[in-house]
C-alpha cells in the first residue's frame, strides 16, 4: 500500500532513508525541470538540484501542508536555491542591459505550438538569457508578482517587467523558429 | 494581456500543470540524489552496538568479579569453619583417627625450642601466669560482648560426643611438651586472644568438661591438630595472615546520600580552546555549572542502585574569523561554503526544531573569482539541563576505598536556546554582507542518555565518604563528566 505524502515526509523529518528516497523518486522529475529552467547547462541544473534536495530534505519541518502544496512548497526551494546559484556565480552580468520596452501584443495559432515537446520548451527557457529566464520562470511558471520578484532579486518592478517582456519576445521568436525546423522536418 | 494568455499560460500548460512523464532528459541520475544525502536529516543513532559492546564487556567484567570474589569467599569460609566449628571435621571418623594419630606422633614433630627464643618469649612463669590472667579476663570479657567464637548448635548432641573425644586426643596431645606448647601458645596471646579464648587460655587450665559444654572443644580439636605443627612453623606474620578472617568488614550503609559537582566535563573538545591555524581562528568559551544529589540503596555488598537529580548549566559562545578566497575553481571554500560547512546551509537546529537565517551580499556588491574576503562569525548558545538518572552500581571494598562500576540510563529535560548569531563578510576591510535577521532559537524537549563508568569513594570516618565517578554519557559525550562530591551513609 503506497504510504501518503503526509506520512513520507514525517518519516524523512525522522531521517528514514526508504522515505526520503521515496520522496525523491515522487517529484525528481519535477523539480529537476526546475533546475533546467534555471540553470543554463544542464551542470548548472545539477548543481542547482543537489543544493535544492539539501535545502529541502533540512527545511521539511518548516513545510505547512496548510499553507500549499508539497510541490508548490518545494519547487520555491529549488527556485531560491537557483537564484542563490545563479547569484553567486554571474549575477553581476544577468541584468546588465536592461531596456524598457513596450509590450506589444501579437496575435497567435495557438495550436501550432502543441506540436512541441516538454522536453524543447525547457531547451527554449534554458537558452534565455540570464535576466530573461530568471523572471520568466519566476512569473510566469512559479507564480512571483512583479513586486516579489523586484524585492527577491533587487532589482526596481519596472526592470522585472521589462525583462519579462523581453523573455516572451524572444521565446516568441525562438517558439517560430522551432515550428518552422520542426515543419521542414 | 493577450500574451500573457498565449505564452505564459501555454508555458505553465506544458510545464507545470501536466505532469512529466519521466524520460532521460528529466531524470536526474541517483548520482545527485546520493551526494545530497549525505546531508539529509540523519536518524538520531543511540549507539545501541557500542552501548551493547561495553554492556557486554561490564557484564563480563562484573561477572569475573563474582566469579573470582565468590571463590575467594570459599576459600576463606573453609578455612573458617575448620577452625571455628570445624563441623566436618568432628563429624567424620577418619579425620578423628587422623587426628589421634596426628596427637600421638606430635612430640617428634615439635621441634625443640631454644632456650634464647624460650627466654625471649617468656621470661618466667610468673610473666606467664599474668599473661594468661589476662587472657582470662578479655576472654570473660568477650563472652559478655558475645564477640567471640560462633558456638556450635546446643541440640547437636552426637556431635558433643564426638567432640569430647577429640578434645580428650587434644588433652592427650597438649600432655606431650605442656610447657613447651603453653610457651608457643603465649606467642599467639597477642593477636588471637581477642578472637579466642581457647587459645588465650593456658592449656594445663583448659577444662575439658566445661569446654565440651560450650562447644569450644572444637577450638581445643583444631588446636590439637594443628598447634603442634602450625604454632611450631608459623611465623607471627603468618598469623596475622590466618588472623584476617576473623576481621569484621565495614559496616556497610544501607542508604547513603550525596552531593557533587563536576568540575570537569569530558568533552570530544576543550572547554575554552583557541584554534589557530594559517587563514583562520576560532575560539569556544564554555561556562559550565553542574550539581548533584543522589540517594543510594545498597542491596548487598556488591550491589546498589542510585537515582537523584543531575542539574547543568552551561553558556557558550563560539566565535571564528577566516579569511577566504572567493573561488570555487581554486578549490578552496568559498563564502557559502563556509556557511554551508560550519553553520549548516543558512539553518540553526536545536533537536527537531530549525531556524532558516540568510547571509545576503549588499546590493550592488560583486565578487570576482580571487577576492579575498575576510568572514567573521559569532553564535551564543545557552542550555539547561536536568536529568533523573537510574544507576546500577556493582562496588569492590577495599580497606577504605569503595571502588564502583556503574551503569545505567538517565531521564533529560533540556532547555536549550541560541538567541544571537552574528556573520559578516568583509571584503578590503568593507562589510559586504546584510545584517543577519535572526530571530533566535528555543528548544524544550526531552531525551534520554545511557551511562557507564567507574570511579572511587573513600572512607573519611564512621559514615561520611568522598568520591570521584566518571560517568560517561554513550548518547552525547557532551554530558559526560567527573562526579566529585560527598557522600553520607545511614
Amino acid at each position: 500500500m503506497p504510504r501518503s505524502e503526509k506520512h513520507i515526509i514525517e518519516q524523512c523529518i525522522k531521517g528514514d532513508e526508504g522515505a526520503q528516497r521515496e520522496l525523491y523518486m515522487r517529484y525528481r522529475a519535477q523539480w529537476y525541470m526546475t533546475c533546467m529552467r534555471y540553470g543554463k547547462t544542464k551542470f548548472e541544473a545539477d548543481d542547482i538540484m543537489q543544493d535544492g534536495l539539501i535545502q529541502v530534505y533540512r527545511d521539511l519541518l518548516q513545510f505547512d501542508e496548510k499553507r500549499s502544496k508539497f510541490l508548490t512548497w518545494s519547487s520555491r526551494i529549488f527556485a531560491h536555491t537557483a537564484l542563490k546559484h545563479l547569484k553567486k556565480n554571474r549575477w553581476h552580468e544577468t541584468f546588465e542591459s536592461i531596456e524598457v520596452v513596450s509590450e506589444k501584443s501579437q496575435s497567435n495559432d495557438e495550436d501550432v505550438y502543441e506540436k512541441l515537446a516538454t522536453k524543447e520548451l525547457i531547451k527554449l527557457i534554458q537558452s534565455l538569457p540570464d535576466g530573461y529566464r530568471i523572471i520568466f520562470n519566476m512569473y510566469a511558471l512559479e507564480g512571483y508578482k512583479h513586486k516579489e520578484i523586484a524585492e527577491e532579486l533587487g532589482i526596481s518592478e519596472g526592470t522585472s517587467k521589462s525583462q519579462l517582456s523581453k523573455a516572451k519576445k524572444e521565446l516568441r521568436k525562438m517558439l517560430e523558429l522551432q515550428l518552422i525546423e520542426t515543419s521542414k522536418r | 494581456m493577450k500574451e500573457r494568455d498565449t505564452i505564459i499560460n501555454y508555458f505553465r500548460t506544458k510545464i507545470i500543470d501536466s505532469y512529466p512523464v519521466e524520460a532521460d532528459w528529466n531524470v536526474p541520475s541517483d548520482e545527485i540524489f546520493n551526494a545530497a544525502k549525505v546531508h539529509f536529516p540523519k536518524k538520531k543513532k543511540r549507539r545501541f552496538g557500542l552501548f551493547f559492546l561495553l554492556s557486554l564487556g561490564l557484564a563480563i567484567a562484573i561477572a569475573w568479579m563474582v566469579i573470582a570474589s565468590n571463590y575467594v569467599q570459599d576459600n576463606l569460609t573453609d578455612k573458617q569453619e575448620i577452625i571455628i566449628t570445624n563441623n566436618e571435621l568432628s563429624q567424620n571418623a577418619s579425620v578423628q583417627d587422623e587426628i589421634q594419630k596426628s596427637a600421638i606422633n606430635d612430640n617428634p614433630v615439635i621441634p625443640p625450642i631454644e632456650k634464647n627464643n624460650k627466654s625471649q618469649i617468656i621470661s618466667s612463669n610468673q610473666d606467664k601466669k599474668e599473661i594468661n590472667h589476662q587472657d582470662l579476663r578479655s576472654k570473660q570479657k568477650e563472652k559478655k560482648t558475645g564477640s567471640s567464637i560462633i558456638p556450635l548448635p546446643s541440640e547437636d548432641q552426637s556431635i558433643r560426643k564426638k567432640v569430647s573425644k577429640s578434645s580428650q586426643a587434644s588433652e592427650r596431645s597438649s600432655n606431650i611438651d605442656k610447657q613447651q606448647l603453653s610457651s608457643k601458645t603465649s606467642i599467639t596471646q597477642s593477636s588471637y586472644s581477642a578472637q579466642n579464648p581457647i587459645i588465650s587460655a593456658p592449656l594445663d587450665k583448659i577444662d575439658k568438661k566445661s569446654v565440651t559444654e560450650q562447644s569450644m572443644p572444637l577450638q581445643g580439636l583444631s588446636l590439637a591438630k594443628l598447634a603442634p605443627i602450625r604454632f611450631s612453623q608459623l611465623t607471627q606474620n603468618e598469623m596475622k595472615i590466618k588472623q584476617q578472617p576473623f576481621i569484621s568488614p565495614r559496616k556497610m550503609h544501607k542508604w547513603e546520600v550525596g552531593l557533587t559537582t563536576a568540575p570537569l566535563m569530558i568533552m570530544p573538545f576543550n572547554i575554552s580552546a583557541v584554534e589557530e591555524e594559517d587563514h583562520e581562528r576560532a575560539e569556544i568559551k564554555l561556562r559550565y555549572f553542574n550539581i548533584n544529589g543522589y540517594i543510594t540503596r545498597r542491596f548487598n555488598k556488591r550491589l546498589s542502585v542510585t537515582t537523584g537529580v543531575m542539574f547543568s548549566d552551561f553558556d557558550g559562545k563560539l566565535a571564528f574569523t577566516a579569511s577566504e578566497l572567493y573561488s570555487e575553481e581554486l578549490g578552496v571554500e568559498d563564502v557559502k561554503d563556509y556557511v554551508d560547512n560550519n553553520i549548516g546551509f543558512g539553518s540553526l537546529t536545536i533537536n527537531d526544531k530549525s531556524t532558516k537565517f540568510e547571509v545576503e551580499l549588499n546590493q550592488g556588491v560583486a565578487l570576482q573569482v580571487g577576492d579575498s574576503l575576510i568572514v567573521d562569525g559569532r553564535i551564543e548558545a545557552n542550555g539547561s539541563v536536568y536529568q533523573i538518572p537510574l544507576f546500577f552500581n556493582y562496588h569492590i571494598q577495599k580497606k577504605r576505598f569503595d571502588w564502583v562500576l556503574h551503569a545505567g540510563a538517565s531521564f533529560d529535560i533540556l532547555d536549550i536556546s541560541i538567541p544571537t548569531l552574528d556573520f559578516k563578510v568583509y571584503m578590503d576591510d568593507e562589510l559586504i554582507t546584510q545584517p543577519v535577521n535572526f530571530p533566535g532559537i528555543r528548544e524544550r524537549y526531552t531525551d534520554f542518555s545511557i551511562y557507564a563508568g567507574g570511579g572511587v569513594k573513600y572512607d573519611l570516618g564512621k559514615n561520611l565518604k568522598a568520591g570521584a565517578i566518571a560517568r560517561f554519557d554513550i548518547t552525547d559525550l557532551f554530558f559526560s563528566r567527573i562526579d566529585v562530591g560527598l557522600y553520607y551513609g545511614f
